[in-house]
């Protein structure tokens, strides 16, 4: 019988040993922080979400209620960031951010050019003029509403097109 | 002979000292994940839940036809105070309210104000918050609300933790 079978097993062994099965548990915890980092994630962007269907309705408010009605929006220029405001019981426009919601979630609002075929009656052809989509709708903008958290690393942005309808009629 | 000599004792204490350390060092770090991962459920099954409650109020909120300015309706309050009562057809008003039941609060849904048809939050939590903001361009606010900021806070009765959500929603008005 050859002795290297009954020899046992060297103290290197174990430690190698010890260490891979060692290594197998790190890594699942590992992977199981990483499981909680995104559980963190989903409560973030659920709040987050909430906050940005609130800047939309108070869009759809301003749109409908407000004294300027369209033209608090169309007054905006495009692609300039604005924040939504409640107080004194009116949802509106500033132009510079009255501070992170739940010291988190910064919340900003942009709106972009609405390009149609030829006429306000067209369908929508892009953000930007270009062949066959010459027609700069005054009633419509793209509204882009975005809230950012983590320093801005992680976000949710919401995006539709509201139209003056009111205007069209 | 070489080969079988085993370990001598300093070997094994060095190995089982090694490994003391180890899995000491291990242990720190599950008992921290597992804590963690108690509290993480939590505040997730609180999201989840304030998450159905604020849905199906801003759904119901969107489909209706003005927000009601029945006595019971109740703007600017703080706590769990307000009453959110939504026209939803020609003679249909539906109440949202937090109402104190089995020694906590519940989200209730009611089509009187003493009648709850459902009732949107679980046993596990109570409401520590209901507020409604009225937003509105009338004089009075309260008088002619046409739209709400809606905060719901959450608070779970076997950790304490509370999570809040917040949003804001308009009645199409048809």
């Amino acid at each position: 019988m050859n002795a290297n079978y009954n020899k046992g097993i060297l103290l290197i062994e174990l430690v190698i040993s010890s260490a891979l099965i060692l290594l197998v548990f790190v890594s699942l915890f590992f992977l199981q922080s990483q499981l909680l980092r995104i559980k963190q994630d989903g409560i973030s962007k659920t709040k987050a979400t909430y906050y940005a269907e609130e800047a939309m309705e108070a869009i759809r408010y301003i749109r409908e209620h407000d004294p300027d009605a369209w033209a608090a929006i169309s007054i905006i220029p495009v692609s300039q960031d604005r924040w939504i405001q409640l107080s004194g019981n009116q949802w509106s426009f500033v132009s510079s951010s009255p501070g992170l919601l739940e010291s988190t979630y910064d919340r900003r609002v942009r709106f972009e050019k609405v390009y149609r075929v030829a006429d306000f009656d067209d369908p929508i052809c892009g953000s930007a003029q270009g062949a066959g989509c010459n027609y700069d709708d005054p009633g419509s903008r793209r509204v882009i509403v975005q809230v950012t958290w983590a320093g801005g690393t992680a976000g949710v942005t919401l995006e539709t097109i509201i139209t003056d309808w009111q205007g069209l009629l | 002979m070489k080969y079988t000599r085993g370990f001598t004792l300093l070997e094994l204490l060095t190995y089982v000292s090694i490994l003391a350390l180890i899995i000491g060092t291990v242990t720190f770090f599950v008992m921290n994940i597992i804590r963690n991962e108690g509290e993480f459920a939590d505040r997730v099954r609180m999201t989840d839940e304030a998450d159905f409650a604020m849905r199906r109020i801003i759904d119901e909120v969107r489909a209706s036809i003005l927000i009601h300015t029945a006595p019971t309706s109740t703007f600017n309050a703080g706590g769990n105070s307000s009453v959110l009562a939504l026209l939803q057809g020609p003679s249909t008003i539906t109440f949202y309210a937090a109402d104190a039941g089995g020694g906590r609060y519940e989200l209730r849904m009611m089509d009187s104000v003493t009648s709850a048809t459902a009732v949107l939050t679980s046993p596990r939590v109570s409401v520590d918050g209901f507020a409604l903001t009225c937003v509105s361009n009338a004089g009075t606010c309260g008088d002619d609300p046409k739209a709400a900021r809606i905060t719901i806070t959450l608070r779970d009765l076997d950790t304490q933790q509370t999570q809040t959500l917040v949003s804001g929603a308009m009645p199409r008005g048809f």
